[in-house]
This record gives C-alpha cells, structure tokens and sequence, in this order.
C-alpha cells in the first residue's frame, strides 16, 4: 500500500473529512442561508422590536360628567402611546362585550361617588378587565395597571395637598398677625399696661381662632403638631396662660409669653416649610432610580444574540451529522464500511473534524457579521470568546453525533434535531431565566450542554467576563462524555448484524 | 490441494422466521470465478453479506481466508473488495472524488491520481470524472460502484450483481475484465441474475429460495439440469409410435420423447451423446428409418436453470419415456 498504519488511519480520517465538507459546500446557497438567515432574522428582530410598550385601546366606565372621567382622559393625553382612550361611557356592559369581541384590550370601570366613598374612609377599586390569552402579556398589563392606580392615587393626594398649601398662605398671614400681637403683649407689659396686654392678648386669642377654623380638621398642617393637640391649640393655651398672669402677676407672664413667642414663630416657619414643598414630594417621598453594573447597555437584540449562536451551533451540528450518518445508513455506505479496514475512531474523528470545522466557520462568520453589522457588542476578549465558542461547537457536535447514532431514519433524525431545538429554546435560558422554573424541572436545563454555552457566551459577549472555568470544564466533559458514547454505539454499528 | 479462499458449511441465516439462506455449502479455490445465480430474493445478496462479514450467520460456519469474517484483521479486510447490489457511493461527490474516497477508506497513498484516471479509463469514464455521480446514468454508477471495488487491486472481491441494468455490450466488456482478473489470480465471487452468465465462471452456484440447488462447473451443470445430455433427431418419414421404446433400449439412451407435429422429430437424453449418438443412428438406419440429422442440443443456461429450479422442487426421477 506504501503508506504507514499511522499514515493510513490519517487518509481515512482525512477521507471522511473531504467527503463530509465537500458534501456541504457543494451546496453553497445553504451555506449562505446558514450565515445570513439567523443574521437577516436577527437583523428584523433588532429593527422591528418597538422600544415601548404596544399601545392598549381602552374604554373608560365612569359616571356620566364625573370628574373622575375628566381625570382618565387627562391621564390617557399625558400617556398617549400606551392608553389609547377610544371611548368615555357609563355603560359597562357593552364595553365588556366588545372587549370579549377583540375589539379592546381593556375596559377601566371606575367607582361611582369616589369622593364620598373616600369621604366616608371607604378605598373604593377601579377594576381593569383585559383579554390577554398571553400570560407575559397580562402580567405585564397588571403591572401596568398598578402603576396607573399609582399615578391616579398621586395625582389625587398630590391635588389636595396643593389645596393645603393654598390654605396655609393664608393661615400664615393670620399667624404674622398674631406674632405682632405677641409683641404688642410685651411691650404693653414692659409699660406696666396690663389693660393694653389683655387687649391684645384678647385680639391674639381671636387670631388662633380664626387660624384653627382655617386650618379646619384632618387638614395636612396637622403634621405641625406636636402629637398633643394642633398648633393653633397649643397657642391658644398659652395666651390663656399669659392672660391669667397678666392680671396676676405680670412679671411671671414672661416665661409664657417667650414661649408662645417662640411657638408662634415655629408655626411660621412651619407653614413656610410646608408652602415651600413640592406636592410631589408629600405624595411621593421617594423615587427608585435602578443603576446596572454591567459594562454599557444591553439591548435586546444583543441579549438574545449569544443564544442564538450558541442554539444555531447545536442545530447545526445535530441536523448536519444527524443526516450525515443515518444518510450512511440508507445508503449502504454502513456496509461499505463493515467490509473496509476502517475503525469507528476513524469514522468519528473525520465526520466530527469535518463537521466542527463546518459549523466553526459558520458560527465564525456569523459572529462577525453580527458584530459588525448589528454592532452587537463583545466586551470580553476575543480569544476568550473563541475559545468559549470552541468549546461549544465540540460539545454540539459531540452531541450531534451521539443523537445522530440513536436515530434509524431521516425522519427520526429531524424530529431529534426538532426536540432538541425546541427543548433549548425553553430550558437553555434562552427565552426565560433558569431561576423561573421550579424543582425538578430546574434541574432540567443542566442536563443540556446549550445551557452552559448560553451563559458562558453571556459572560463574554455582554458582561465581559472571562469565561467560567467551572462551566467549561463541565461543557467539555459533556463533549467527552458524548464522544465516548458515540464511539460505543458506532462501533456496535459497524459490526456484523 | 489448494486451500478454499471461501468455504461455507451449513451456513443459515434467518430474519426472525423467515430463512433467507438455508444450510448454504460453498467452497471457492482461488484464482477462480465463482458465479451466484438465482432470481430475486433467493439468498445472493444474503450470501454475499455473510461471506464479507457483514452480517453473521444464525447458524453453520463460514470461513473467509480460513477465518470467521466478524475476526477479519485490518490486513484481511484490506484483501477484500466489495460491490453491494445498491449504490452506497455518495451522490453528491463527483465520480473521481467518489473514487478518491473508497480509495482513501483502503488506505492507498494520496499520490493516487494516476491510477485513480487509469480506473476510470479501463470503465470508459474518464471524461465523466468531474460529474456528480447523482447525475450519472444507473450503467454510469453500476461502473463506478465496480471500479471502486478493485481499486485496490484486492485479491478477493465479491461483487453483488455488478452486470445488472447493464447494456449487452458493456456486460461483456465487464467480464473481460473480470477474466483478466482471473487470470492475475485473484478470486471473484459474482452473484447475477443472468443465467447466461454463467459460461464466463469457474463454477456456479445455483440458488433459489434461500436453498444451494446445484454447485458446479457451467458443463456440469448443463448435465446436471437435464441428468444428461440431449440430442434432437430429425427423420425424413414419420417414426412408428413405438420407437421411443425402442431407443430407450439402445445403452446409454436414458429418456425419449417425440417432438414436432409431423411425427418426424425426436428428442433423446443420453449419459453421452459422443457413444450413444452412433448407436442410436444406426438402430434407426437398420428399422429402414432415414435420418435426416442427428446433433447434440446445447440447452441453454436459461434452460439449465429452469430445469435445475423445477428439479430442486419435486424429488429426483428415475429414466422416464413420453
């Protein structure tokens, strides 16, 4: 023969090799479709994805000319994207029926006599019915709809708080008078004219008043008390106090006087401070401001992007050899290979070679495209992000062939390829976060090796990171483990039946 | 006495109940031709497969250079070469790459362009090299399935019917090659459905389902048809209606039966025509009977195999008249 045993084992496997990629690029429109399909697709995801939220044709059920109407249109014009307001009716009934219809997606029912029943201490609801089959959908919508109750419940208590501060400019002139009937008091006391500081400390008396009937019950201002009684209370007792010491003593009515002094003062200040607050601020103390640690922004297009690569590597991988191998099969190529001196390890070295440096390539040009085309960003360092890529093509096509060895028909080989994709799409992290599942279906994604390719490529593409070691060492023994596998069961193929 | 390259005892295969090859006894010496003839389905492809170790038998023994295929060694395997009866070379490589991948599976060095154009030539398809084979005629595969087979210039090889959907002229091209092959002293095993092809073998063997019904030399198996052999007399009068009775005394006569519609014809089976022809002839002569012609009738081996088929179905015969 003239070439050597090592030699010869190298010509197989090369053999195997030539005829797999020669077999593939003979078909060059697939191989285009198979770089600028999952481009162009995540090309129209990234360009045709909404930044917001889809708009919701709403109708409104409120009493006929209630202000609470006038409110959601008020609400609906400030939010025009999002609540597109179609209809203000009192009639529930039929907006409901036209919701059922699809012609809305969702009807707000608001409570007749809203101020009474808040009046009365009641927390009247305002119901949101909505007709989302999708679970994502109306969880979202109910978020949403908190949020709305939220605003309207702000916008209100923001209203009368507005209300209050109004009152409390008028209040604070009343309590400018009666600061200047305190001086009045003490310069009339400094005479020795206690006729004169009755006088005042009578016209101070009417002062608080008309100060407490101003500020009325349960008003805002209240939060000036001292917890004892309001304010305008607590300098009404005083004045009482340096009235009676007027007449009595009128050197021990000092002490009292500086303090109503100085309570009158902190009323001022007091109202001042709560004239000078935003609304806002009263109804809303707080607001939440989220900050990322990750490195630049994440778009979704580039979210999704290092599971599509990861997910197009498997496919690739599983559907090529799949074929490939059950194509032998039907094609009697099997028995060509039980007569000839080729061994199992040769089969699947060249077929594997082949099939890696195939779906590399693609994967390779792929990445490039997306990178450069949809400026999808890798923030970690390129030779990590070969290496990670490296490791998941092994064990994709390590996988491929085992899958492809378990199957006895074309047929049975896309439907694996099928399964597989599908179950990567659910449990790999693709879609949704691993932590979503419960035990023992969480478990489930740890026994794909897609699942560990998805989070490595996150690591390296989106958060910079080096790859995990761990992760790693656990995707490549899913490959070796794989590979070993495919040998047992090529080798039972390839002999006798 | 040369050691068998193939010898087969009692072998048997079986698909669950279904008995493709029943108690199958071959032995092929090297350097010779051995052709597999039966119709469809009658156990070729089956013993095939068993003999190149693909697949085991249920029972019996098969032995391939003195050993059980399923122990052939690399150096074994590499000896063999295998045409099976359906295309197993890849349609979307051209018929030189196609080649190029066999080639490489025997391990023949990469420096392999030469002989590789060389095959294709001796097929007549050197200028359908680069054509994918899926583009190829079904003549156009069958040959390159073929040349893909001796590429390796094995010393036994084992071609599942290699001539089927053959034109005439090509199939007889393809025996000269396998006579040469012969002659170099490598030993075919050749399963087909042409009966006629027998002539071109060593030794045939006749199979039908599933059952060994003759194993022999082309000669004998043309006796071994008809228990003898034939020879038509043609008389220039009517023969008495008795005169098969009366040849069937005559020694070495071991059947006769009229033929024709005139009376004139007859047909006799004889041990040999060489000795019984004369005798017969002048038995005739001496009954005042003229006989125009007398020639031993070479049946054909359509008519071998038929008659080898029909005999395989019902229990051997002793002298009979008609």
């Amino acid at each position: 023969m003239g070439a050597s045993g090592f030699g010869q084992r190298s010509i197989r496997v090369l053999a195997f090799l030539r005829k797999e990629l020669v077999g593939v690029v003979r078909q060059p429109l697939l191989v285009v479709l198979l770089v600028l399909g999952p481009f162009g697709i995540l090309l129209l995801f990234g360009a045709g994805l909404g930044s917001g939220a889809p708009a919701v044709t709403t109708v409104v059920v409120a009493p006929e000319g209630s202000a609470v109407a006038e409110e959601a249109r008020r609400y609906a014009e400030a939010n025009p994207s999002r609540l597109r307001i179609s209809e203000v009716t009192a009639d529930l009934d039929p907006a409901l029926r036209r919701l059922r219809g699809g012609d809305l997606d969702l009807v707000v029912d608001f409570p007749a006599d809203i101020d009474v029943a808040l009046a009365s201490g009641e927390q009247p609801s305002i119901v949101f019915y909505h007709d989302y089959l999708d679970p994502i959908e109306a969880d979202a919508m109910v978020v949403a709809m908190r949020r709305v109750v939220d605003d309207l419940n702000a916008q209100v208590a923001g209203a009368r708080v507005e209300a209050a501060q109004q009152r409390a400019g008028r209040v604070e002139d009343r309590v400018a008078a009666a600061a200047d009937r305190v001086g009045a008091v003490r310069a009339a006391l400094a005479r020795g004219d206690e006729q004169e500081a009755l006088i005042q400390l009578a016209r101070l008396r009417g002062e608080v008043t008309g100060l407490d009937a101003e500020l009325g019950p349960g008003d805002p201002a209240e939060a000036l008390s001292d917890g004892e009684g309001t304010a305008a209370e607590t300098v009404d007792e005083l004045a009482e106090q340096v009235a009676e010491l007027a007449s009595d003593a009128p050197s021990e009515a000092t002490e009292p006087l500086d303090r109503l002094a100085v309570e009158i003062d902190d009323l001022r200040s007091g109202l001042a401070e709560f004239g000078g607050l935003a609304p806002g601020l009263f109804v809303r103390p707080f607001q939440g401001v989220a900050e990322t640690v990750v490195e630049g922004p994440v778009d979704l297009s580039d979210y999704y992007t290092p599971a599509v690569l990861v997910l197009l590597a498997q496919h690739l991988g599983v559907t090529f050899l799949g074929l490939s191998v059950v194509r032998d099969g039907e094609l009697g190529t099997m028995d060509l290979l039980r007569v000839a001196p080729v061994s199992a390890g040769e089969v699947l070295l060249g077929k594997s070679l082949a099939y890696l440096l195939l779906t590399g390539a693609v994967t390779a040009a792929l990445t490039g495209l997306l990178v450069a085309g949809l400026g999808v960003p890798v923030r970690g360092e390129w030779a990590l992000l070969a290496l990670t890529l490296l490791v998941i093509l092994f064990a994709s096509t390590a996988l491929g062939f085992a899958l492809a060895l378990a199957a006895r028909s074309i047929a049975q080989a896309v439907a694996f390829a099928m399964l597989l994709l599908l179950a990567n799409v659910f449990f790999s992290g693709f879609l949704l976060s691993l932590d979503r599942y419960r035990e023992p279906v969480r478990s489930l994604p740890r026994l794909l090796p897609a699942t560990y390719g998805v989070e490595l490529l996150r690591q390296v593409m989106l958060r910079g990171d080096p790859p995990s070691a761990v992760l790693l060492g656990i995707l490549t023994s899913f490959a070796v483990a794989l590979f070993a596998l495919s040998w047992l069961l090529l080798r039972r193929r390839l002999r006798r039946a | 006495m040369t050691e068998p390259v193939v010898l087969t005892r009692g072998a048997t295969k079986r698909y669950g109940a279904q008995v493709a090859l029943d108690g199958l006894d071959l032995e092929v010496a090297p350097g010779t031709i051995l052709g597999v003839i039966g119709p469809s389905g009658s156990g070729k492809t089956t013993a095939v497969r068993l003999l190149t170790g693909i697949t085991a038998p249920t029972s019996g023994e098969v032995r391939v250079f003195g050993v059980d295929p399923a122990d052939f060694s690399p150096e074994q395997r590499a000896s063999l070469g295998y045409m099976p009866q359906l295309g197993v070379l890849d349609p979307n490589l051209s018929l030189r790459e196609n080649l190029h991948f066999v080639a490489s599976l025997y391990g023949l060095p990469l420096r392999r362009r030469r002989r590789i154009r060389e095959a294709l030539a001796l097929v007549e398809m050197e200028g359908d090299a680069r054509k994918l084979l899926r583009d190829a005629s079904g003549g156009m595969q069958r040959r390159l399935a073929l040349t893909a087979a001796l590429l390796h210039e094995p010393q036994l090889v084992f071609l599942d019917e290699p001539t089927a959907g053959i034109d005439p002229v090509l199939r007889a091209t393809m025996w000269e090659h396998f006579d040469r092959l012969r002659a170099q002293g490598r030993t075919l095993v050749i399963t087909t459905q042409y009966v006629g092809e027998a002539a071109y073998c060593d030794r045939v063997a006749v199979v039908a389902a599933g059952r060994l019904l003759a194993l022999d030399t082309p000669e004998g198996l043309r006796h071994r048809a008809f228990g003898g052999e034939l020879v038509d007399i043609e008389a220039s009068e009517r023969l008495p209606d008795d005169i098969p009775a009366v040849l069937l005394e005559i020694e070495g006569v071991l059947s006769a039966a009229r033929t024709g519609t005139e009376g004139r014809g007859l047909r006799l089976l004889v041990g040999d025509a060489g000795a019984a022809l004369p005798r017969v002839q002048r038995r005739l002569e001496r009954d005042g009977l003229t006989v125009d012609s007398a020639e031993p009738r070479v049946p054909s081996y359509d008519e071998v195999f038929v008659a080898l088929v029909r005999a395989g179905e019902r229990p051997p015969a002793g002298r009979r008249v008609r």
